[in-house]
């Protein structure tokens, strides 16, 4: 039976598996996903049920059954264990509790403590178990924040405020209840959906549903997109096996960690130096899952193209792609019995993003939402969506630098939106999806450029530290820097102006919180590192050059005569 | 969208009263606070006396039942009387009752448009390597130079970027404090090509990929290797783990990091990453690479036929200097820079003429250099047995494929040296005789040994 220490580190690496740096991170753990978690990132087997098996392990490091009542420590959990917080395996029984909760169950103390015990097997009360007192998990939280910052992720466990001041930070982390789950496959049925939807476009249909679940609402209208989008997720990933499709009441939860998956694509722009622009399809490493070596092929007799990562959370581009077709495709892909396809969606609309890791980077779909006063590529198909468009930018809620068509389908470039008054503005009804897409949820945004950040860790490198600029819908804001030792600026900060940070930062990690007349309104965290930090490239390109001049026709990467021509490494473009 | 729900109500007032409330209920909305939560007002300007007037709720999780408290309290304070409310009215359905012309009043600031710098220039990587020269990446005189860990950095942020496009890199070097316009780019990616760091393609953006991490055998030590390629303190202190490491600094480039170790002892398995062990680099280069003649009849061909529009400047390679300016007059063997003024924007061509082929060849400064100094004053090098050292006039810098064999003898740039007539030589360390020999044979070149 694998010990506490080795569920600590499985779900440590489940919850981080496939995701991009910089992308929020929530320890939403349910029964299918122990499952995953027992299948894939465990290195022993379980025998039986993987959740009796993770409580067991939790119970037999954290319950002391020989005193009555039995009593809950916590104590040996706080901290680290080399880098990985100790207090993982723990903090996702307690999520896991939270997922159990009814509908019916109010969000208190009381109803929250009866599923822990149940789930803890102690004894049924409705108040917090013995031993662990108020705020005593506080720390395992902050440890874990700590680690997702530190990995490069956003953290998103939070405190919240009076009775709730320690249970938000659970609540904060569960995502789809049990019967949230039941709920959705009784919509997914009686909508009749067709199987093919991703991501996006499933969240946009569950935005257009009447949804009375107080959470569930809750959730899929959040001002954080983040938190959206992890609703999005886990819907998705319920969809994605496809057992809602059975009326049975264990629709929901029939998976046990070996449901197939498929590989979602977006789109990359390469656009050569003469101004000629290819999409390429784009593949995203399937989140939360720990793949095998992949071959995907364009069709039943094309070659095969194996799957190499390009950084966490993507796969290097591929094949040349038309970006709008009459229906999603769905490529082949060999190599792991867990991955039966990769998907190619029917959609209407592209928004991509600039390279997060590089401002001069390519254009791509490397973000499931856009930030506040983010520059994003909008591409559309010629006609409806074209023009609606164009009634955004006549309306003042969008504003562009350039309209490009090619093709059959249109360019807008370096788009911005202006103005938080989508809610106000009526779209032609097949055009919502784009007009939701583009909305803003928040009030305000933070924005940071410029230093010198490390490529592979979301963080900037000491000494060259970013600059920050706040985008929202005030003139002014109050921004507070909170790095590990203590308030590092307080300031009030004009919208849309530079702010410098003093260069020398210590290493470590820095929340900036921008509020409004005491209110507040958005808040990132960021991070610098030191340069004994920096990551090396685990794979780079093998670039040969041959040319006359400088090689005198050898075939050279740096010190070494390759036998190769051509970038061995390149992907298949064309 | 069109998600906002409205709260309406019908007033009464001319077209100024409409306007006061507006403000009142805009006054109320900006002092509590709650543009997000009442985002704007919608009221007609049509009607005579009459109007109806709808305040934007963007509150999802409000009942339908009753009109959110907060609307009240605004439309309370602007005197807007809250007993006869409609709510809730759909987006969509508010024109059932605000018909006409509408004014629209946003609570919120709208974000200004950013529009980009004007775009920079794309960079013609190419034309600007045919450009770089003049020791244009001049070699200090210095030789114990300080450790300057602006370019130890620079490899370190190569190795975990692994690839990118000349524009990437001029930005890092310039957040390091490594170019500026007197100190380009190019330069800098030359030295870490030559040193075995990084390879490049000139003609896609500057394309450039770090090397994998390597160890070179140093020329003529075979128990003595210099780590090339990816790297980073980690890695180092790992290598420092398991054999004798030494760095040496040297001017305008990363450390060369030299291990002493034999390759059998299984200094494979760092836990980073594997290392690539290769013999001498230098040797084996060498002995793949053409003669001079042969580099140079396949270099690129120029097929400029229209030399009239450019100012011609010849190369006169005993003064190693460009003379004077002037129109062409006719190609004669040897360098030749052509200046161009394509609309204020000057360009210039380096080009080699190669009489008996009847062949105008490009290539980097350097390369052509040496072209039409071999060929018409001779070259020559000095090899020094005790430092293991080639010396090489700095006029005549070897063409970038056999500078390449030098400088991965050792690992090392060349340093500078000054002579009491002012003359500057380049000194390679760890050239054997041997690869002195061969190297001088494929370039055509006359070599002396001077004994110290």
């Amino acid at each position: 039976m694998p010990n506490y220490e080795s569920w600590n580190s499985a779900v440590i690496g489940y919850v981080t598996a496939g995701a991009a740096k910089g992308s929020t991170i929530f320890l939403s753990v349910d029964d299918e996903a122990v499952a995953e978690v027992a299948s894939r990132f465990l290195d022993q087997p379980v025998a039986g049920d993987p959740v009796v098996d993770l409580v067991s392990a939790v119970r037999a490091r954290t319950v002391q059954d020989d005193r009555f009542p039995p009593r809950v420590g916590l104590d040996a959990l706080r901290g680290f264990a080399g880098p990985q917080p100790r207090g993982a395996a723990f903090l996702a029984v307690m999520v896991l509790a939270a997922y159990r909760m009814h509908e019916e169950e109010g969000i208190d103390e009381s109803n929250y403590f009866l599923r822990l015990r149940e789930l803890l097997r102690l004894p049924s009360e409705r108040c917090r178990p013995d031993g662990m007192v108020a705020g005593s998990e506080e720390p395992l939280w902050l440890a874990w924040n700590d680690h997702i910052t530190r990995s490069g992720f956003q953290a998103s466990a939070e405190r919240g405020s009076g009775p709730q001041t320690y249970l938000r930070y659970v609540f904060s982390q569960a995502i789809l209840r049990e019967s949230d789950k039941d709920h959705l496959c009784r919509r997914f049925r009686e909508a009749g959906l067709s199987g093919q939807l991703d991501c996006d476009q499933l969240g946009f249909w569950l935005s257009r549903q009447q949804i009375n679940r107080r959470h569930l609402h809750e959730g899929l209208t959040h001002r954080e997109p983040a938190r959206v989008w992890e609703f999005y997720r886990a819907a998705h990933r319920l969809y994605e096996t496809g057992l809602w499709r059975d009326a049975g009441p264990q629709a929901s939860r029939g998976t046990d960690g070996g449901a197939t998956r498929r590989i979602e694509c977006g789109l990359y722009r390469s656009e050569t130096l003469a101004g000629a622009v290819d999409y390429l399809l784009f593949p995203r490493q399937p989140g939360r899952s720990k793949v095998a070596a992949l071959v995907a092929s364009a069709g039943p007799n094309a070659p095969g193209f194996p799957l190499r990562p390009l950084r966490p959370g993507f796969f290097q581009p591929l094949w040349r792609q038309s970006p709008f077709g009459q229906q999603a495709i769905e490529f082949d892909v060999e190599g792991d019995v867990a991955i039966k396809a990769m998907l190619f969606p029917r959609r209407d609309f592209w928004i991509m993003t600039v390279d997060p890791e590089n401002p001069m980077g390519a254009w791509a779909t490397w973000k499931p939402y856009i930030e506040l006063g983010e520059r994003v590529l909008v591409l559309v198909g010629s006609g409806a969506f074209d023009e609606e468009m164009a009634r955004f930018r006549d309306a003042k809620l969008i504003d562009w630098e350039e309209r490009r068509a090619v093709d059959g389908w249109v360019e807008y470039t370096k788009c911005m939106v202006l103005s938080y008054d989508w809610g106000g503005y009526i779209p032609r009804p097949e055009c919502r999806s784009l007009a939701d897409a583009l909305a803003p949820r928040a009030m305000a945004g933070v924005s940071l450029c410029g230093g010198l950040r490390d490529p592979n860790q979301n963080a900037w490198l000491r000494g060259h530290g970013p600059r920050l600029r706040v985008y929202g819908f005030e003139r002014h804001f109050s921004v507070t820097i909170v790095g590990a030792g203590g308030q590092v600026t307080c300031a009030d900060v004009e919208r849309q102006q530079d702010v410098d940070l003093a260069q020398d930062l210590d290493a470590g990690s820095y929340t900036v919180e921008v509020s409004c007349a005491g209110r507040k309104l958005g808040s990132r965290i960021f991070r610098i590192v030191e340069w004994d930090a920096i990551q090396m490239h685990p794979a780079p390109p093998e670039l040969v050059n041959s040319a006359i001049t400088s090689t005198a026709g050898l075939s050279l990467c740096g010190p070494i005569i390759t036998p190769v021509a051509s970038s061995s490494r390149e992907a298949p473009h064309g | 969208m069109g998600d906002w729900r409205f709260v309406v109500v019908r007033l009464f007032g001319a077209a100024g009263q409409r306007r006061m409330t507006c403000g009142r209920i805009k006054q109320a909305v900006e002092q509590m606070g709650e543009s997000a939560r009442l985002p704007l007002v919608k009221y007609e300007l049509g009607r005579r006396g009459e109007y109806y007037l709808g305040l934007a709720i963007n509150i999802p999780e409000a009942e339908n039942r009753f009109v959110p408290e907060v609307a009240q309290a605004v439309l309370r304070s602007a005197s807007v009387p809250v007993t006869q409310l409609i709510w809730p009215v759909d987006g969509s359905q508010v024109v059932t009752f605000l018909k006409g012309d509408l004014e629209c009043e946003s609570f919120t600031v709208p974000i200004a448009y950013e529009r980009s710098d004007r775009p920079p220039e794309p960079v013609d990587w190419v034309r600007l390597i045919q450009e770089a020269g003049l020791e244009s990446d001049g070699l200090p005189v210095d030789v114990n130079v300080p450790s300057d860990e602006r370019f130890d950095r620079l490899l370190y942020w190569c190795s975990a970027a692994g690839d990118g496009d000349g524009a990437r890199l001029a930005e890092v070097c310039r957040s390091l404090g490594i170019v500026d316009p007197a100190n380009p780019t190019w330069p800098v990616l030359r030295r870490m090509v030559l040193l075995g760091h990084a390879e490049y393609e000139a003609n896609a953006g500057l394309r450039w990929a770090v090397t994998e991490p390597t160890l070179i055998e140093r020329c003529g030590t075979p128990d003595e290797h210099f780590l090339a390629g990816q790297r980073s303190p980690e890695f180092i202190a790992a290598l420092s783990g398991q054999a004798m490491v030494s760095p040496t600094a040297q001017p305008d480039a990363p450390r060369r990091i030299l291990i002493r170790t034999d390759p059998a002892s299984g200094l494979l398995h760092l836990p980073s990453r594997p290392v690539r062990w290769i013999g001498c680099a230098a040797e084996t280069i060498a002995s793949a690479l053409p003669t001079v003649d042969e580099w140079g009849a396949r270099l690129p061909t120029w097929d400029e036929r229209d030399f009239g529009r450019y100012q011609v400047e010849r190369y006169l390679p005993d003064q190693d200097v460009f003379g004077p300016p002037s129109p062409f007059r006719g190609p004669t063997e040897g360098l030749h820079r052509f200046r161009l003024d394509l609309g204020g924007r000057p360009a210039t061509t380096l080009a080699y003429y190669h009489a008996a082929a009847c062949h105008w060849h490009c290539g980097d400064f350097y390369g052509l250099r040496f072209l039409a100094r071999v060929r018409s004053v001779g070259c020559e090098a000095v090899w020094r047995p005790e430092s293991r050292e080639l010396l090489v006039q700095a006029c005549d810098r070897w063409p970038m494929p056999y500078e390449r064999a030098l400088v991965l003898a050792g690992g090392l740039l060349p340093r500078r040296l000054r002579t009491a007539s002012d003359g500057a030589f380049l000194a390679y360390p760890d050239v054997t005789e041997q690869l002195a020999r061969s190297l001088c044979a494929l370039l055509g070149l006359e070599w002396k040994v001077i004994d110290e």
